[in-house]
Parts: structure tokens; C-alpha cells; sequence
């Protein structure tokens, strides 16, 4: 086959391709409704408490009901924007913790105080502004 | 995002929307990628309802990794190729027990000569021819001259090198032009221009 032959060949063999790219099958209806029904199915659902509903107005009659509605809506709107309820509940449980320390000063922790500052007395005995005292003293004109 | 601008927009964007639960973003995926899924496997395939469950079982995997898709990583396109790829393997491993390229030729039930090879004669011919070359040169050339998808692109769905695509698509365009050239008196094309 000569460099000519072989090229016509070759461009015969391209208007065969042409016409088989026109002629090529289409997805059926049913073939489409199928593979949008398997989408739907395997969709990943969106997390429930981001979804934000729009309160529902209470009825002005019922002051108490406009109340528990007001509260639920402020809820619903907060709970999402600090990262839903688990998020709120760690933060709940961290306040928790923090003030019953700070209260109560465990052992363990006043010992690890008292090697921190270096000073052996309770947590509120602890002068962590010196300088005050005389001011407040000069300020008296004692 | 509106329907008509996702129509721009590109295939990995759109299955992020789909991903963050955007159903529409879904419709306009399988009218872009669906077609071109079906065109391949029924040429892979010869058979139209199995080229339409490999479309569909590609489709059902795309949306499944959806959620862990990668942006940037790989075209969808070329990931969905490589899936109906596999699956169109698959199937015709099952139908052919002795290997891939040691089956016999599939038997031609061509109607008789036609005074003059149309289009539609034309494409049914290639189909036929193609049908006829071993598995490998025939994803090549279906994918490079029907496709229309580049050497890099065929190489990552085939997962073999350029030079191999480019010698199977070569070899294939070598095979087809001999096949249709044999069979132009059976075709009845013998008047028409010499292939």
C-alpha cells in the first residue's frame, strides 16, 4: 500500500467514525430516571440541626406559648451558629468544671498552685497586685 | 446555584454540590456524563441493555464517592471511563472464559448488499469491524476517534503508557481499515470509493 493509499484509507476510515459518532445511542428515559433514583438514594443527607426552620409565631393570645416558642426559635438559631448541640454541651460541661474549681480548690490542685507561685497560702489569699495596697493607702492620706 | 449556571459549571464542582446534598447538580451530571458512559459501553459491549446496567452501576459508584471526592486529583470523566472500563471487562470476561482476545469471531448478521453505504450503513459497519478487534485496540480507538478523548487522557484510563495507546490505536486503525476494505463487496459499496 502506497503513502497515497494509505491515506485515503485513512480518511475513508475517518467518515466511518463520523458516522458512527452521529449515530451514537442515547440514554432512555427510563435508563435517566434510574440513575437520578440511585442518586437520590446515595446522597449524603445534610447533618438534621443545621437546618434552620422559621419559627412559628405564636399566637398573641397565648403569652406563655409566644414565650416557649421564642426561647425554642432563639435555640434553634443559636444551637447551629457554636457548632450544634454536642458542641454546646462540651462547652457547658468545660463552665461547669471551671467554676467548681475555682470554688471548691481541689488538693491536688492548690499543691500545684502553691509550686507555681511559690507561696504556700490559699488561691484568694494570694496579693496579685501588690502596688494596690498602697495605693489605695496614699489615696486615704493615711 | 441555578440550574442554568451549573450547566457551565465543571464536572467536580457539580459533585461537590451533589455532595452537600444540591439535587440538581445530579441531573445535570448524569445529562453530561451518562451518554458518554453509554456511547463506550455499547461499543464495548455489543449489547444495549448490558451497556445500559454498566452506565448505570458507573453512575451509582460516582455518586457513592461523591463525599471523598478529591478536587483537582483526577477528572471525573476520566474516573468514570476508567469504572465503565473495568466493569465493561468484567462482563465480557465472563462471556468469554478462554480470554480476552481468543474468542472467535462474532457471527455477522448483516442484511444483504445495499446499493449504497449511508452514514447509518457506515456506522453500523465500524460497529460491526469493531466488534471484531481484540478488547484493548478496540477501547483505544473508540476512545481516541469516537470519544474523542487525547492520548494522556486514554493512557490514565487505561492505566497503561502513551506509546502503548498510541500503538494500540495504530494497530486498531490498521485492523478496521483492513476489516472494511474486505468486506466492501459484501457491502455492496464495490462502485464506491476504495477504503
Amino acid at each position: 500500500m502506497t503513502m497515497t493509499d494509505r491515506s485515503e484509507a485513512m480518511a475513508e476510515l475517518d467518515s466511518f467514525f463520523r458516522a458512527a459518532r452521529a449515530a451514537a445511542p442515547v440514554p432512555s428515559e427510563d435508563l435517566m430516571a434510574r440513575i437520578l433514583a440511585d442518586a437520590a438514594t446515595a446522597q449524603p443527607k445534610a447533618p438534621a440541626w443545621a437546618a434552620v426552620p422559621a419559627p412559628t409565631p405564636a399566637p398573641i393570645w397565648a403569652p406563655a406559648a409566644r414565650a416557649r416558642a421564642g426561647w425554642l426559635g432563639l435555640r434553634r438559631r443559636f444551637l447551629p451558629a457554636l457548632g450544634g448541640p454536642g458542641v454546646v454541651a462540651g462547652l457547658a460541661c468545660a463552665a461547669v468544671a471551671g467554676a467548681w474549681i475555682g470554688f471548691l480548690q481541689p488538693a491536688p490542685l492548690a499543691g500545684l498552685a502553691s509550686r507555681v507561685t511559690g507561696q504556700s497560702a490559699m488561691l484568694e489569699q494570694i496579693d496579685l497586685i501588690p502596688a494596690l495596697d498602697t495605693y489605695l493607702v496614699a489615696d486615704t492620706g493615711e | 446555584m441555578p440550574y442554568d449556571a451549573m450547566t457551565e459549571a465543571p464536572d467536580d464542582a457539580l459533585l461537590a454540590l451533589y455532595a452537600n446534598g444540591d439535587g440538581a447538580a445530579a441531573r445535570v451530571l448524569t445529562e453530561r456524563l451518562a451518554p458518554r458512559v453509554l456511547r463506550f459501553a455499547a461499543r464495548m459491549l455489543s449489547d444495549p441493555a448490558e451497556a445500559e446496567d454498566v452506565t448505570q452501576e458507573a453512575l451509582l459508584r460516582l455518586w457513592r464517592i461523591a463525599p471523598d471526592w478529591r478536587r483537582g486529583e483526577a477528572q471525573v470523566s476520566t474516573w468514570l471511563y476508567r469504572v465503565a472500563r473495568n466493569l465493561c471487562t468484567d462482563r465480557l470476561r465472563r462471556k468469554r472464559p478462554l480470554g480476552l482476545d481468543a474468542a472467535p469471531e462474532v457471527e455477522d448478521d448483516r442484511p444483504g448488499a445495499v446499493a449504497r453505504l449511508q452514514a447509518a450503513e457506515r456506522a453500523k459497519a465500524l460497529d460491526r469491524a469493531l466488534s471484531r478487534l481484540p478488547d484493548r485496540q478496540r477501547e483505544a480507538v473508540v476512545l481516541r476517534h469516537i470519544e474523542g478523548l487525547t492520548n494522556p487522557e486514554i493512557a490514565e484510563v487505561m492505566e497503561i503508557s502513551v506509546e502503548a495507546v498510541e500503538s494500540l490505536t495504530a494497530r486498531g486503525k490498521r485492523a478496521l481499515t483492513a476489516d472494511l476494505a474486505g468486506r466492501r463487496e459484501e457491502l455492496g459499496y464495490d462502485d464506491d470509493r476504495s477504503i
